[in-house]
């Protein structure tokens, strides 16, 4: 008798130590005397169906388990992703509700506030309480968010860099017995026997290739136009005024006047006019993020395969480089992602890093990206977490945003300790095709070259103009592709080209090459 | 209705103030909504000659120097008389064909036999004033989009589609015609209250005069609502130079935005994404001022033709 | 001002003329089906299948009439939230507007009073002299009412176009009954309560609803002073939808993809945000051309 009671208990013993939970902290915490409130800014992608990015489950969590133990009230402040940038702007103006934790992609608009002094520089802070986040991070990483010297935003660690991808439906090219496209060439066939052969059966025509507005991240075709790839001027000179932009231009305008695109894609200011044919399987492809087909949200993929199961959307690797036609380049992303820095107008800097450092610890990712096991994810055999969708009974554990990127403010993917497991998770995150991830991956990374340029010297001049001239640049491309032929199309060019670098095109090149020699001189 | 002649006592100011006590009294409340949300915020508009740092507040923020930088900055940029061109085009016609559209509906429904047909016309009418910009925005995207009904409907009847919203010539045709349509009915209202305040005997007296039915709206309705057709021309010439941010925005796209580009655009474009405060601040008072010009000016002609005016 | 109709020349001078008859009547029946027909375009979409919609074989009559648009619309619990405070908050800002109002324009519709041109001066110039957006938002934020529904009602309280319509009513009510209640020893705020006012229930019903229908419709203030999602009107949620969601997948609901078309669900997110004005107008409808004069009626 006592033999067994001393087993149960050892037991028992074993069993408990086992059950604390994982994101039981070990290390002791700071706790506030005095509840403080710290405000972190959230993106609403205004998904119908979801929840309040600003009340639900993971803001209940993250409460609990950050926010309780140090005495920290976390107030959200959303920010609607498609007024991302000008939502930031009205709230750094008020100092009575500007987030304690904003964060932008956009890296001038961080350079703008560093100027103008509306940011906290946090060396010494991340030194005090951010180790984890130091170590997760790496000095490659934070590098991307030093200006002028100074630690002024704590970029998120991309576990992916492959940036874009362009697909078409494979299952339409075996239909008409051809086979994917292996250079520009061909690819302009495959979308022509689409137009002529209409292998979907769409009635009224399909859209061989769906385009919307936002033109200017073909970024494997546009790219394969560059005649010069070297760094400099990749980061300093502006993409339209690089040489071969021109012939891009053209290859575009083809497209358009043989009506191998979508005739209204000028209208589509959101993207969506884009998915919506590729998702309702009348167009034959179109133009992503590297793995956008089989992100769960939007769901092109799954959405398109419910009504086809045997549709493929699969990335095509066809366009051969105007400096070496055996080379297929993809521009790739810096290691660098979503800009997070503390505006000076915040009470508690410390109590910020604090929460970026507590986002960095594997717990918090865990717990963030893979939920409760059985109900937002399932251990696979190989002791990986499947994410997949939740129950009725569960809705307000609903992911609005991929791996709850949202919250991750850190990590751009999905990520576990190791490497091997890191892209096992990566490839089983997007439910069910995992497979396909593999090839997208291959294809995003394949003949990579970096596009993404970081200068740690104030630009002023780009700051000023950087908007006007994105959205001058958007004219352009536009303008061009719908130009009625060839030589209207090149006369449009040169005369936008040249009001571009009057109304500061040049002023910011000319900025950028200064600093771009000033650091690179040895 | 007739206006009475007011004959004013010589009063003292408290003697004033006493008799018309209760007066005086209900104009508090609207009186300080108006000074502190009308008059005060102005206080912000030396934004435009600061040079203005969101951290440092309207008040620490130095003036720049010189003082009207800002101004010259605006003045001197092709792209605000662009914007300005654009929206006083846009403006002219909107008043050549959509101001007088409300007037021309309002005597049509009024000259009808059918009081029930009328009363559902009205009700119909009414309804595009409900839907928001972003609704009409999206509406007019689809509906004339290139492989949408209307171009369906032309197409099938053997004609080519046309390019309603990517070309310029046709977008501004589309963005006048949605305007009329979201407003012309809505605006009937006033028009139809001023109409049905004509003396009817003054019909009957041109009938018996001779006066066919078109005749009559011309020398008798017309005239009679001159004095509200006049206000409304007034208040409307006072938003020359500003526009509507709304209604260009949700249909503009990037094909036509050499024509589409208007002040308010322009001002979000630079004041909101670009955070140039002082730069769009100083367009903003430039609108105002033009605008109070045209509305003084418009009200003085309209006194000297002895119609009456605002003020 | 320029003729709206061409004259025509020799008309009949029959007891009805016919000529003008059928042209008004044509020309006003094309206007009202093209104020209707887009509005019915969207309803039918909204209740139609996939394919049809696709297609894009809807036109004014629904195609496959499937309702798992709305169903997404209606579980949407955000929506729903908008769709209370929104209304909750247009009824507060119309009372509030209401009061505001009817207490400016009474007193300037009184000739007599003493000061009422620098009066009309005062209130006229905001029309025109506004501060634009960003000194605006500095001064809603120097009070304090960022993020909070206040700032959506106390700065657009009272309009000053709707002060003149309300006033030129008020003008517009006979002087001898004012003159009557006088000798009774009413004062003015007893006069303008217990007779004018109930006088002027069309005037005021129409400026009600033009209360409403800006506030329910505008959504630029709620862009830039609220940071709180429930805090968004319905328009806001609606401006989401239609211009900056990747509505594309729906239903996360479920447990699979409902596959719900984005356009779909684009216009049953319009009607469901319409529905409510569009409910309340066609009663107050009667009181609209009674209610409002511009003016005054050369004799």
């Amino acid at each position: 008798m006592k033999k067994i009671l001393s087993l149960v208990l050892a037991l028992a013993m074993l069993l408990s130590i086992a059950a604390i939970p994982a994101s039981a902290e070990t290390t002791e915490v700071f706790r506030y005397d005095q509840p403080i409130t710290l405000k972190v800014s959230v993106f609403d992608r205004g998904n119908t169906g979801g929840t309040a990015p600003d009340n639900n489950h993971w803001t209940q969590w993250i409460q609990e388990n950050f926010g309780d133990p140090r005495n920290i009230k976390i107030e959200w402040v959303v920010i609607p992703r498609s007024e991302e940038e000008s939502k930031l702007a009205t709230l750094m103006m008020d100092e009575a509700s500007c987030p304690d934790i904003c964060f932008t992609y956009n890296e001038s608009i961080v350079t703008d506030y560093v100027n103008q002094g509306g940011v906290y520089e946090l060396s010494e802070l991340v030194d005090k309480y951010g180790s984890t986040l130091k170590s997760f991070l790496g000095d490659e990483v934070l590098e991307f968010g030093k200006f002028a010297g100074g630690q002024y935003a704590i970029p998120a660690r991309r576990v992916v860099v492959a940036w874009m991808g362009m697909f078409i439906r494979e299952d339409w090219v075996e239909k008409l017995g051809m086979e994917m496209p292996k250079t520009k060439a061909e690819f302009l066939d495959v979308l022509r026997a689409f137009r002529d052969k209409n292998p979907g059966n769409v009635e009224g025509g399909c859209i061989p290739y769906a385009e919307g507005a936002d033109l200017r991240y073909e970024l494997p075709l546009i790219w394969s136009f560059y005649k010069d790839l070297s760094q400099r001027t990749l980061a300093c000179e502006p993409s339209v005024a690089h040489d071969g932009y021109e012939d891009f231009l053209l290859y575009m305008n083809t497209l358009y006047n043989e009506g191998l695109i979508s005739p209204d894609f000028a209208l589509d200011t959101t993207g969506e006019g884009q998915w919506n044919p590729v998702t309702a399987g009348t167009a034959g492809g179109y133009t992503g993020d590297y793995d956008h087909p089989i992100r769960v949200s939007p769901g092109i993929l799954s959405a398109l395969r419910a009504y086809e199961p045997e549709a493929k959307l699969t990335p095509v690797n066809c366009f051969e480089s105007a400096t070496d036609p055996t080379k297929y380049y993809h521009p790739v992303y810096a290691a660098a992602g979503l800009l997070n820095f503390v505006p000076v107008y915040s009470q508690h800097p410390e109590a910020a890093i604090m929460y970026l450092d507590w986002l960095c610890q594997y717990d918090t990712i865990y717990y963030l990206q893979n939920g409760i096991d059985g109900i937002t994810s399932d251990l696979n055999a190989d002791g990986i977490p499947v994410v997949k969708d939740v129950d009725a009974d569960h809705h307000d554990m609903v992911y609005n945003s991929m791996q709850n990127i949202d919250y991750t403010l850190l990590v751009n993917g999905q990520w576990l300790d190791t490497d091997e497991k890191t892209m096992k998770a990566q490839a089983l995150s997007y439910q069910g095709f995992a497979d396909l991830f593999e090839e997208e991956y291959v294809v995003g990374n394949y003949d990579s070259i970096l596009g993404g340029f970081h200068f740690d010297v104030p630009l002023p001049a780009n700051s000023k103009y950087a908007t006007t001239l994105a959205d001058y640049e958007k004219q352009i491309l536009v303008k061009c592709t719908m130009a009625a032929n060839a030589e209207e199309c090149s006369k449009t060019y040169k005369e936008m080209l040249e009001q571009y670098m009057a109304m500061g095109g040049k002023e910011v090149m000319e900025e950028k090459y200064a600093a771009w020699d000033a650091a690179h001189a040895e | 209705m007739q206006k009475k002649e007011v004959k004013y006592k010589r009063m003292g100011f408290f003697k004033t103030i006493k008799t018309y006590r209760w007066l005086y009294l209900m104009l508090i409340i609207p009186l300080t909504q108006y000074f502190l949300f009308r008059y005060a915020p102005l206080s912000g508009l030396q934004v435009a000659f600061k040079d203005f740092s969101v951290f440092k507040g309207i008040a620490k923020s130095p003036w720049s120097t010189p003082i009207f930088k800002y101004f010259s900055e605006v003045f001197n940029s092709p792209q605000f008389w662009h914007a300005v061109k654009n929206t006083v085009k846009l403006n002219l016609l909107d008043l050549l064909f959509g101001f007088p559209m409300p007037i021309i509906l309002a005597i049509m429904l009024y000259e009808m036999n059918s009081l029930k047909l009328k009363k559902v016309y009205q009700t119909l009418m009414y309804l595009p004033h409900f839907l928001s910009w972003v609704i009409i925005g999206s509406l007019v995207a689809k509906i004339f989009g290139t492989n949408g009904p209307i171009n369906n409907l032309i197409t099938s009847a053997g004609g080519k589609s046309v390019n309603f919203l990517m070309d310029e010539g046709n977008w501004v045709v589309m963005y006048v015609v949605t305007g009329i349509w979201q407003s012309a009915g809505w605006g009937t209202i006033i028009y139809l209250a001023a109409i049905s305040g004509v003396n009817t005997e003054l019909y009957e007296a041109a009938e018996v005069d001779g006066c066919g039915r078109l005749r009559r709206i011309w020398y008798v309705t017309l005239p009679c609502i001159m004095p509200t057709i006049v206000i409304m021309l007034i208040l409307q010439l006072g938003q020359m130079v500003g526009i509507g941010f709304e209604r260009p925005y949700v249909m503009m796209n990037d094909m036509v935005r050499n024509s589409a580009d208007v002040i308010s655009t322009f001002v979000y474009n630079r004041g909101i994404l670009n955070r140039q405060y002082p730069f769009a601040t100083a367009v903003d008072i430039f609108g105002s001022v033009v605008n109070m010009c045209f509305v003084i000016g418009a009200n003085l002609i309209t006194r000297r033709l002895g119609e009456g005016g605002l003020f | 001002m320029s003729s709206p109709a061409a004259v025509k020349p020799g008309k009949a001078k029959g007891r009805r003329y016919l000529g003008s008859e059928i042209v008004f009547n044509v020309i006003l029946t094309i206007f009202v089906l093209l104020c209707v027909l887009p509005v019915i375009h969207v309803i039918a979409k909204s209740m139609s299948g996939r394919a049809p919609v696709l297609a894009g074989k809807v036109y004014l009559i629904p195609k496959e009439l499937d309702f798992n648009a709305y169903v997404s619309v209606f579980n949407d619990p955000t929506m729903q939230t908008s769709m209370f405070f929104s209304i909750q908050w247009t009824v507060i800002y119309t009372a509030l507007a209401m009061v505001s109002t009817i207490l400016l324009a009474y007193p300037l519709s009184r000739h007599y009073l003493p000061g009422r041109k620098v009066l009309m001066i005062i209130v006229l110039i905001p029309m025109y002299f506004t501060g634009g957006t960003i000194a605006n938002f500095l001064w809603v934020k120097q009070m304090g009412l960022i993020d909070s529904p206040w700032s959506l009602i106390l700065p657009i309280m009272t309009s000053t176009y709707n002060t003149i319509i309300l006033r030129n009513f008020f003008e517009s009510v006979p002087a001898s009954l004012e003159e009557s209640a006088k000798l009774d020893g009413c004062n003015d705020m007893q006069i303008l309560l217990r007779i004018i006012l109930p006088l002027s229930t069309a005037s005021l019903a129409t400026i009600a609803l033009f209360y409403a229908v800006a506030r329910w419709n505008n959504y630029a203030d709620v862009r830039y002073y609220i940071n709180t999602s429930s805090k968004f009107t319905l328009q806001m949620k609606l401006y989401q939808v239609v211009f900056a969601s990747s509505s594309s997948d729906v239903s996360m609901v479920e447990g699979g993809k409902n596959s719900v078309l984005a356009e779909t669900i684009q216009c049953a997110a319009v009607v469901f945000s319409t529905v409510p004005i569009l409910i309340v107008y066609p009663f107050l409808q009667k009181y609209f051309v009674q209610g409002v004069m511009i003016g005054a009626v050369k004799e």
